[in-house]
């Protein structure tokens, strides 16, 4: 213990033989030296008290004293020197060695013997004391090493990585649970095996090199396959280095689930890259100061940059001028509330332009909620807005076009009217003026007729005939183009007609509908149609009239009249509230041809020429119907009659 | 002449103003027919005016007929000039026109004439025509016995 407390400094400061000396024991003898040089100066200083009698009294403590501390040998020497000093200072002679007196010799000689057996017996005791310390010193270090090696061998069994301890030649010596885990084998199956046995075969060639380099006694990272009992492979991690012992300890990680993960993260990564690639949208990610940490190619071509240069980009640097003020305010209250991000603004482009973009983007959370970063895109959307802007003009230009054809129609319609109007007076005055001519022509031809009833040439009166009757045909064209042109430019107001009057009305004022005449029934109850009063009375006079007319020679006309009510989907105007009656005229006289049938409505289109007609009567019934927002059209074969129906809308609240 | 009614006929065709004149030679139980050819000429008449001082010659009418369609004046201006003097506010004027236009005799109604007679087709029923002029506007009145 002395010895390990000054030695260190004093072979430091001294030098090589005061250590050499003192590991050889000098120090007991300077122990002897010292003590005797004491008890001498104590007899020196004491001499009047002891006088000059037991002078070798004073130097047994020195002796025995020398002896418990330095040892028996000491002890020896610390009787001799005692001796020595005794004589020579205190036993007379003084300053010479040797007794004069006999008592002297004695007590010499007692004072040797028990100075030997003092240090005999002072030697025996300090060797068995010092065996005991010994022994209490080398139980106390094991009990020290016990305790570390239990918690070092806890910390070895708890530890989730594997601990390996192996010789030079790759046999493993020691193995931790976690390390028989990994290898899925039993630890004494892990102790007869070798690194070959537990590697996969691939990693074999760089088995030595990488032993070799631990001898540096550093700590080795590598990464390994490892081939488990079972054949299954795993990537781990290991740290491994040389023990001052030679033998090679290792710490083993399995990595496999990090290692796929991290393929999982770089396969999705690569993922959205080529997401992010392939479609023409600028794909961003930022973090919260908004630099960006990703752009995608699209992107960075429009504003010219790398992917490198990514993060130093400041979107606010290429926002035009007039955009960047409110789009910075709208950045600032998206980062502050989380909300998402939507506005369009304009990016200056590497071409110079100005784009207009749509920008989307919404922020990315972590598992505690927290944003971490934003993501979004960002839309050029130039060809959408150039295309809106064309559209845009289009439709102004076609509005003004619109506007132009409205007002050119206008223009011309009113044109038009004029036209009509003009060339209707101008038919009605011509048509007008004619009636007079053919009056006198009448006139004069039926006072001469009258005159001529005595004569008693036939001729003169078949002649004056045949003007009467052109006279009246030509008459009837007149009176018919007449209501023609007034039923066309004439206003037709809509009221409720109930047509059972009507038609009985007409049947007993009408002579050519008297019953000696003709046999004209109306059937069951005729409606209240929304109509004009004058109209119909034109259509069914014509109707009626075509149906007496058009009978063979000498047949009394038979003809019956009824009403239908008609559903909305035939309609020409269907609306909800609209109910529809279709009013029919059927006859049994000599029909109409089918080829006829199609142009039956047609102004100037006649059937026959054997009975009278001007060919505007169906006309007319066509245009004043229409004009009553109805509808017109027959039925008919050839020799069996004919069924004509006009089609219109029943009365209001019926 | 004295004591006959008289008729005036305002009317511009030649054969309606014979036809006319034949049917009142049979069908006018002594009404005396006076005719004008022109629209002007009727408003001379009525007035007393140039050529028509003479009422013994032309006296005032019982009863006009007028037609529409004439030259200078029309016969719309003929009846509007009549109902504005009050010598002929209450003479009977039956319109006699070949127009079968509804705007022609809803007009005729609205400017004060008392009836409109469509022109027959038939020289003949010139006679009907006068025949109903006098049962209509002119019984009591004395004609010709």
């Amino acid at each position: 213990m002395v010895r390990h407390m000054s030695n260190p400094p004093l072979a430091k400061s001294v030098g090589y033989s005061v250590e050499d000396a003192l590991r050889k024991g000098l120090w007991r003898y300077a122990v002897a030296l010292g003590s005797v040089a004491l008890a001498a100066v104590l007899r020196w200083e004491l001499n009047e008290l002891f006088a000059t009698g037991f002078v070798f009294i004073t130097f047994y403590p020195a002796v025995a004293l020398t002896g418990i501390i330095a040892g028996g040998r000491a002890g020896l020497l610390a009787t001799v020197l005692s001796w020595l000093a005794a004589d020579f200072f205190f036993i007379e002679p003084r300053w010479g060695l040797l007794s004069n007196t006999f008592s002297g010799w004695v007590a010499l000689a007692i004072f040797l013997t028990g100075g030997g057996l003092i240090s005999a017996m002072a030697g025996l005791l300090g060797r068995a004391r010092k065996r005991e310390w010994e022994a209490a010193e080398r139980a106390r270090a094991e009990a020290k090493l016990r305790l570390s090696e239990e918690r070092y061998r806890d910390l070895v069994e708890q530890v989730v990585d594997g601990i390996f301890v192996a010789d030079r030649e790759g046999r493993y010596l020691d193995v931790n649970p976690a390390g028989c885990a990994m290898l899925g084998m039993m630890r004494e199956e892990v102790l007869k095996s070798t690194f070959t046995d537990v590697l996969a075969p691939e990693e074999h060639p760089r088995l030595a090199r990488t032993i070799a380099s631990f001898a540096d006694g550093e700590v080795h990272r590598s990464e390994w396959r490892f081939r488990r009992k079972d054949g299954s492979v795993f990537v781990g991690e290991l740290a491994g280095r040389e023990l001052p012992d030679g033998r090679l300890q290792g710490v083993l990680r399995d990595v496999s689930a990090r290692k796929r993960m991290e393929e999982a993260v770089r396969e999705s990564e690569r993922l959205y890259r080529a997401i992010g690639e392939s479609i023409n949208y600028g794909i961003w990610v930022c973090d919260l100061e908004g630099r960006n940490t990703y752009a995608s190619e699209s992107f960075l071509k429009l504003v010219g940059i790398t992917q490198e240069e990514c993060s130093e980009f400041r979107w606010g640097n290429v926002l035009h001028p007039d955009d960047a003020e409110a789009a910075m305010a709208a950045w600032k209250q998206c980062v502050k509330t989380g909300g998402p991000w939507y506005r369009e603004h304009r990016y200056r482009g590497a071409d110079g332009q100005w784009h207009p973009i749509l920008a989307c983007g919404v922020p990315v959370r972590d598992e505690r909620g927290e944003i971490v970063q934003w993501a979004g895109i960002n839309l050029d959307i130039s060809r959408l807005k150039r295309t809106e802007e064309e559209l845009r003009k289009a439709k102004n230009e076609l509005a003004e076009t619109n506007a132009n054809l409205e007002r050119l129609v206008t223009e011309r319609t009113a044109k038009l009217q004029d036209l009509v109007g003009e060339l209707e007076h101008f038919s009605y005055t011509l048509t007008h003026d004619m009636r007079a001519p053919l009056r006198a022509m009448r006139g004069f031809t039926e006072i001469v007729s009258l005159v001529c009833e005595d004569c008693e040439r036939k001729e003169p009166k078949e002649f004056l005939r045949r003007v009467m009757t052109s006279a009246e045909r030509m008459d009837r064209l007149v009176t018919d183009a007449l209501d023609y042109s007034r039923s066309v430019r004439q206003e037709l107001r809509l009221e409720n007609v109930d047509t059972g009057i009507l038609l009985r009305g007409m049947l007993d004022s009408y002579p050519e509908f008297q019953a000696s005449k003709a046999r004209i029934r109306l059937e069951g109850d005729l409606p209240v149609v929304l109509g004009n009063e004058a109209g119909l009375t034109q259509c069914f006079s014509n109707l009626l009239g075509n149906a007496v007319k058009f009978v063979k020679p000498g047949e009394v006309p038979e003809i019956r009249i009824w009403a239908e009510m008609r559903g909305n989907s035939e309609t020409p105007a269907s609306g909800d509230a609209e109910r529809w009656v279709r009013i029919w005229v059927e006859d049994q006289g000599i029909g109409i041809a089918k080829e006829m049938l199609p142009r039956v409505f047609d102004m100037f289109s006649r059937g026959s020429n054997s009975y009278e007609g001007t060919g505007i009567g169906l006309a007319l019934v066509r245009k004043v119907t229409q004009r009553m927002g109805g509808r017109v059209g027959v039925e008919s074969e050839e020799g069996k009659g004919s069924r004509f129906w006009l089609e219109l809308r029943t009365a209001e609240g019926r | 002449m004295t004591g006959s009614a008289t008729v005036l006929y305002v009317e511009d065709e030649e054969s309606d103003a014979l036809l006319m004149e034949r049917a009142f030679a049979s069908e006018g139980g002594g009404l005396a027919l006076r005719l004008v050819r022109d629209g002007r000429s009727a408003i001379r008449y009525l007035s007393g005016g140039n050529g028509y001082e003479n009422r013994e010659e032309n006296p005032v009418p019982a009863l006009v007929l007028l037609d529409l369609n004439l030259p200078q004046v029309h016969g719309f201006e003929v009846l509007r000039w009549m109902r504005q003097q009050p010598q002929y506010v209450t003479t009977p004027v039956v319109i006699f026109s070949s127009s079968s236009r509804e705007e022609d005799k809803e007009r005729a109604l609205v400017l004060g004439a008392n009836e409109f007679v469509e022109k027959p087709n038939s020289g003949l029923k010139f006679r009907n025509v006068v025949a109903e002029l006098r049962e209509t506007w002119l019984e009591g009145k004395p004609g010709r016995a």
